[in-house]
């Protein structure tokens, strides 16, 4: 049977917490709220995707016999770039967005807060997803421009931080 | 097929100092660790290079050190990824996006939450709906739009 994410994360919260807090120097109290808060963003994009990810459909008009639509279609495999100040919250937006729509996710988070990106991996893991879906991903600048394969990007990101 | 979607990228550049100005561990004390707060690094890119060259069969393996702001103490020490590991992660990434992206919505969304929250989550939908164009935003980053067109 599989024990679900959202379940999984908040059983871990006070690990997770302790984690977060100690690695970046939040407050325990906040770093606790952010676990519960990152749930509850999660919860609200579950509820949202069933509209947001569903067909828009343009004309349906039988007598033309035309059928126009836009259908939404997973990507690939999302890199996600995370940064220390809330390295569960800024994660779950795209954790779990992408992982609805389709795509598989690797997470680079801050070397500031890298064990956060592990447990995500965990949970995810021991919510039953299937191997590669969430992984951890802890490379360096270099490693993260090769996997990207797109060097304007991080060169832009660089050169923002 | 690798695609970035950089969470909060841009907000790590303007809200570094914030946590630093105003957290505290007790309530009581603040902490002066600004100074200290880069210091979760890789080892130097020149002692890699080294290391690498020296010990060719089996490089060693570099380690992310990761002190907390408040002691000092070492909390996390993480291995940073070898090229072939990192290369090993993205291909099970791509093998798994590959029998993901023919699930269903829902068979997804299950694995999120437990099966019987669905109706607590649906009942939010009214509020949510509201917040519709941030969800978009949020999703637009995850999926291809694709118009299709049909001749029946």
């Amino acid at each position: 049977m599989w024990l679900r994410w959202c379940a999984e994360f908040s059983k871990q919260k006070e690990a997770i917490a302790v984690s977060v807090s100690t690695q970046m120097g939040k407050p325990l109290s906040q770093a606790r709220g952010e676990v519960d808060t990152a749930v509850k963003r999660a919860e609200a994009i579950i509820t949202m995707s069933q509209q947001v990810l569903s067909e828009d459909v343009i004309t349906a008009d039988p007598e033309s016999g035309l059928l126009r639509k836009i259908t939404k279609e997973p990507i690939g495999v999302v890199l996600a770039l995370v940064p220390w100040n809330y390295p569960l919250l800024c994660a779950v937006n795209t954790v779990v967005a992408s992982t609805l729509a389709g795509n598989s996710v690797l997470i680079k988070h801050s070397d500031r807060t890298p064990a956060a990106a592990d447990w995500f991996e965990k949970t995810f893991t021991a919510a039953g997803a299937p191997k590669g879906l969430v992984t951890a991903f802890h490379a360096d600048h270099a490693l993260v421009q090769k996997a990207s394969g797109d060097t304007s990007c991080c060169n832009q990101l660089m050169a923002s931080v | 097929m690798l695609t970035r979607c950089a969470a909060g990228a841009v907000t790590s550049a303007c809200t570094r100092v914030a946590p630093v100005a105003s957290a505290t561990r007790t309530g009581a004390t603040v902490f002066a660790a600004a100074a200290r707060l880069p210091t979760a690094r890789l080892q130097q890119p020149s002692a890699r290079a080294l290391s690498t060259s020296s010990a060719r069969a089996a490089p060693a393996a570099f380690v992310w050190k990761v002190d907390d702001p408040y002691t000092g103490e070492i909390v996390a020490e993480v291995p940073q990824l070898s090229e072939a590991e990192a290369s090993q992660r993205v291909a099970e990434a791509d093998a798994a996006y590959r029998k993901w992206r023919t699930s269903t919505l829902t068979s997804r969304i299950q694995l999120l939450t437990k099966s019987d929250e669905a109706p607590a989550t649906c009942r939010q939908a009214q509020r949510v709906e509201v917040a519709r164009g941030r969800a978009l935003t949020l999703m637009r980053c995850c999926v291809n739009l694709r118009v299709a067109q049909v001749v029946r």
